[in-house]
């Protein structure tokens, strides 16, 4: 179409729904959108009306407003990229700016080498009698003792950036796609594989543009979701990375109880499946949304059980021999997020919304509806529900259960088959599902059976058959031995019978307009627990009510639930979590542990919406 | 009566932003360019009056180009919690010092506009010894719960929405030059809505 040809057919569109919307011509020359003296409509650029009318805060994605139409199962999902180390694993082939050298084991504003480009937080927090970043050391590199001895082995680079990102080739953009931010280039970013026993070390540029994409800020903190990481690696909500600027993170890799076991701590509180995202306080929502965020896997430290039928050590045939094959293959990430468009295609998000986002397309690993060939074994897949809002219900197609291994990361003590999985904002499940027993051409479609009309969580009710989210099509492609195996038993639970010192109640609710915890909004002066390293706490976690769901997630060291609602966890969620899916009314009562590093570290909501809507408390490690 | 009332709403909601490009155009100079989140009809070009008394569009004179931050209050307030907030939106004002009515400006919507007049605010406001660069505005009842409506002072669940106290926590913050919003609580330190503004327009 050429310029005057699109602009007819824009006029028509409009045209068409104020017909819909059941305008009479007077009405409209009163409101001045018909001309008196011609008849002609103006025309409106940019705006569909149905577009505009659902954009008071809070549409219902699908009924107020409505993605394009895209045929399913058309793009083959893509597999998520594997993360490579900077040139050589040497950290001198590492970009710094106009300064160069290698990183040091200091805090970057401390630095030699005088790279002007290094500049942290120098806003923030001077004025509020809080340590800038800038004067804080990494904790575990180059200091003495266990805890500060763990020098990088692996030393990577990665560069949040703006590119085209095609969520669906139907879509109005086709192969040019539309402008998203992530890391790499990439939505979502790299999958990192890493090791407990060997540090890692990442540098992040922030290349991203002063102008955004209609929502989102380009000065972003990425937190690693949820590793035992100091304070000052965390991605803490109040540590910016400005544009032109990096941020240098270092992981220890190692296991919570370093100070308590000695060696690299107590594997049995071992992590597996991460994510990373972008924590930016007040925009950490659009910052997500716009695709800054990623996976990162970790297995354990070689030989970290004496017993050789023991560990997650990434190889299937050695340990529980969880599903791998060679580089990964059948170890596979999948990054769930529902996203919502105007039906012209461009990218939506409600940013005077309170409740939520939520989308009428489901993605994973970045495209709409995709399929994924599979070969007839088995593998291993590790779910993420990226968010921004949203709560699903899988169940398969076919009927079968899912085998869960994993629960926010962590094996369990044993693998939980279940028909269906509920999954909200941030929480990982891993699952290993088996091919083998289908005919090649069998297709399996993983379904999403939660209704959910808006941010407060899902109706409850079951939509049937629900959501086609991901199809499976089994191939009769070679993969040579399937050495993996569904082990009877896997990681043990660490003993909780450390005595608490303290018990803390939080309460989350809507008060005032807002999101509050213990009836006081965020505030970026305000520390609200001080807890001495090495000390058991007991927490009471309450929703406040009003028929909200609050996905709450607590930085660092891993919880366990001693009740849900006054009832004993069941198997599948006796084990370690990061984040609690904490129903409307509900309470849920907490045994927690602060090990090893110290700082500060946040407790928020994970609907990241609610969290942007000062949702959040900070605590501080002493 | 109610066909005609739904009508009457989807139009005030839905036909603001096309408002905004028509009175830009209806100008004789070239119209400005609109914020790509203008452009999603974010900002309904609403007029409203200053405690002044003085005629301004939401949009073209409020939003387009500024930083500012935005709450919305009533005078009539029970449990103080307006006067609280508005005092410490004072606090801010002073935090900010010059940048006040410079690069940055504050505008506080009352939530009954029937009673809240430009005289009523124009009290109010002197009470609380205001600045420049911060307007207290009223305006149309329709006007007003349309503007409440698009920039989300809402509750989804219609009884609590009744409740006005309900809408007054929050603060909208944004530039609209950069397509930048967030929201801060009104209820947090003046000090910590003050430095929202040390990296809001910085590139």
């Amino acid at each position: 179409m050429n310029s005057r040809e699109k602009l007819i057919q824009r006029t028509m569109d409009v045209q068409r729904e104020i017909t819909q919307a059941g305008l009479k011509r007077r009405d409209l020359v009163k409101m001045g959108l018909l001309s008196a003296g011609t008849g002609m409509l103006f025309p409106i650029s940019g705006l569909s009306l149905r577009a505009a009318n659902a954009v008071t805060s809070c549409p219902v994605p699908g009924v107020d407003l409505i993605s394009p139409f895209t045929r399913p199962w058309i793009e083959e999902m893509p597999r998520l990229v594997e993360k490579q180390t900077v040139l050589d694993n040497n950290p001198l082939n590492m970009s710094m700016g106009n300064g160069g050298g290698a990183p040091a084991p200091y805090a970057i504003g401390t630095m030699a080498g005088g790279d002007s480009k290094i500049r942290l937080c120098t806003e923030y927090p001077t004025m509020h009698n809080a340590t800038p970043y800038a004067e804080l050391d990494h904790q575990g590199w180059g200091k003495s003792g266990i805890l500060g001895n763990q020098a990088p082995k692996k030393w990577y680079e990665m560069r949040a950036k703006q590119f085209n990102h095609v969520w669906h080739r139907d879509m109005p953009a086709g192969a040019a796609g539309q402008a998203a931010w992530g890391f790499d280039g990439v939505v979502p970013g790299p999958m990192f594989r890493t090791r407990y026993g060997e540090s890692h070390f990442t540098r992040i540029h922030n290349d991203l543009p002063a102008k955004n994409l209609g929502f989102g800020i380009n000065q972003i903190t990425t937190h690693m979701h949820n590793l035992h990481t100091p304070s000052e690696s965390d991605g803490n909500p109040l540590y910016t990375n400005y544009p032109g600027y990096y941020y240098d993170y270092h992981y220890p890799n190692v296991y919570a109880g370093v100070n308590q076991f000695g060696g690299i701590g107590d594997p049995n509180e071992a992590l597996g499946t991460l994510w990373y995202h972008d924590h930016k306080l007040d925009f950490t929502s659009q910052n997500v949304y716009a695709g800054l965020a990623g996976m990162n896997c970790i297995y354990d430290a070689w030989g970290a059980y004496a017993d050789p039928t023991m560990g997650d050590y990434g190889d299937e045939t050695k340990g529980w021999r969880l599903p791998s094959g060679k580089n990964f293959e059948f170890d596979v990430g999948l990054v769930f997020h529902d996203r919502q468009f105007d039906p012209r295609g461009l990218d939506f998000f409600p940013l005077t919304c309170f409740d939520g986002a939520i989308g009428d397309k489901m993605t994973v690993n970045g495209k709409i509806q995709p399929y994924m060939p599979v070969k007839r074994r088995k593998y291993r897949f590790r779910m993420l529900a990226m968010g921004p809002s949203r709560t699903y219900n899988w169940f398969l197609s076919n009927g079968q259960s899912f085998v869960c291994i994993a629960v926010d990361g962590n094996l369990l003590p044993a693998p939980v088959v279940v028909k269906n999985i509920q999954q909200t904002t941030a929480e990982r499940f891993d699952v290993i599902m088996d091919f083998s027993q289908y005919k090649a051409g069998t297709e399996i479609i993983l379904l999403n059976r939660a209704e959910q009309t808006n941010g407060r969580g899902p109706t409850g009710n079951l939509l049937s058959p629900g959501y086609e989210v991901l199809k499976f099509i089994v191939t009769s492609d070679a993969f040579g031995v399937d050495d993996s195996r569904i082990p009877a038993k896997m990681r043990p639970l660490p003993s909780i019978t450390q005595p608490v010192a303290n018990n803390r109640v939080w309460n989350f609710e809507r008060s005032g307009g807002e999101w509050v915890v213990n009836g006081a909004p965020y505030d970026r002066n305000l520390i609200s627990a001080t807890i001495p390293e090495g000390s058991a706490e007991h927490w009471t976690i309450k929703n406040g009510g009003g028929s909200w769901l609050h996905p709450v997630h607590i930085h660092y060291e891993e919880h366990r639930y001693l009740s849900y609602n006054k009832v004993a966890p069941t198997p599948l969620y006796a084990g370690r979590h990061d984040v609690i899916r904490l129903d409307p009314n509900a309470t849920v009562e907490l045994y927690m542990r602060f090990r090893d590093y110290k700082g500060m570290y946040p407790m928020h909501c994970h609907n990241v919406v609610h969290e942007d809507h000062a949702m959040m408390v900070m605590w501080k490690i002493v | 009566m109610d066909s005609s009332r739904r009508n009457f709403f989807g139009l005030g909601l839905g036909l603001a932003p096309l408002l905004v490009s028509l009175s830009a155009g209806a100008a004789q100079t070239a119209p400005k360019p609109l914020s790509r989140v203008a452009q999603s009809g974010v900002f309904p070009n609403v007029e409203l009056l200053t405690q002044d008394g003085k005629k301004v569009r939401f949009y073209d004179d409020l939003i387009h180009g500024k930083t500012v931050m935005l709450n919305f209050f009533l005078v009539e307030c029970t449990d103080g919690l307006c006067p609280t907030n508005i005092a410490n939106i004072r606090k801010v004002q002073d935090l900010l010092g010059e940048r006040m009515g410079r690069d940055i400006f504050f505008y506080s919507i009352t939530l009954q506009p029937k009673h809240d007049r430009p005289n009523i605010l124009k009290e109010y406001a002197s009470n609380f010894d205001i600045k420049p660069g911060w307007s207290f505005l009223t305006g149309k009842p329709s006007d007003v719960e349309t503007l409440r409506r698009a920039l989300g002072f809402v509750d989804t669940d219609p009884e609590r929405d009744k409740d006005l106290t309900n809408h007054v926590g929050m603060a909208r913050y944004g530039n609209d030059k950069l397509d930048r919003w967030g929201g801060v609580s009104l209820r947090s330190s003046a000090e910590n809505i003050a430095s929202t503004f040390d990296w809001l327009s910085q590139v």
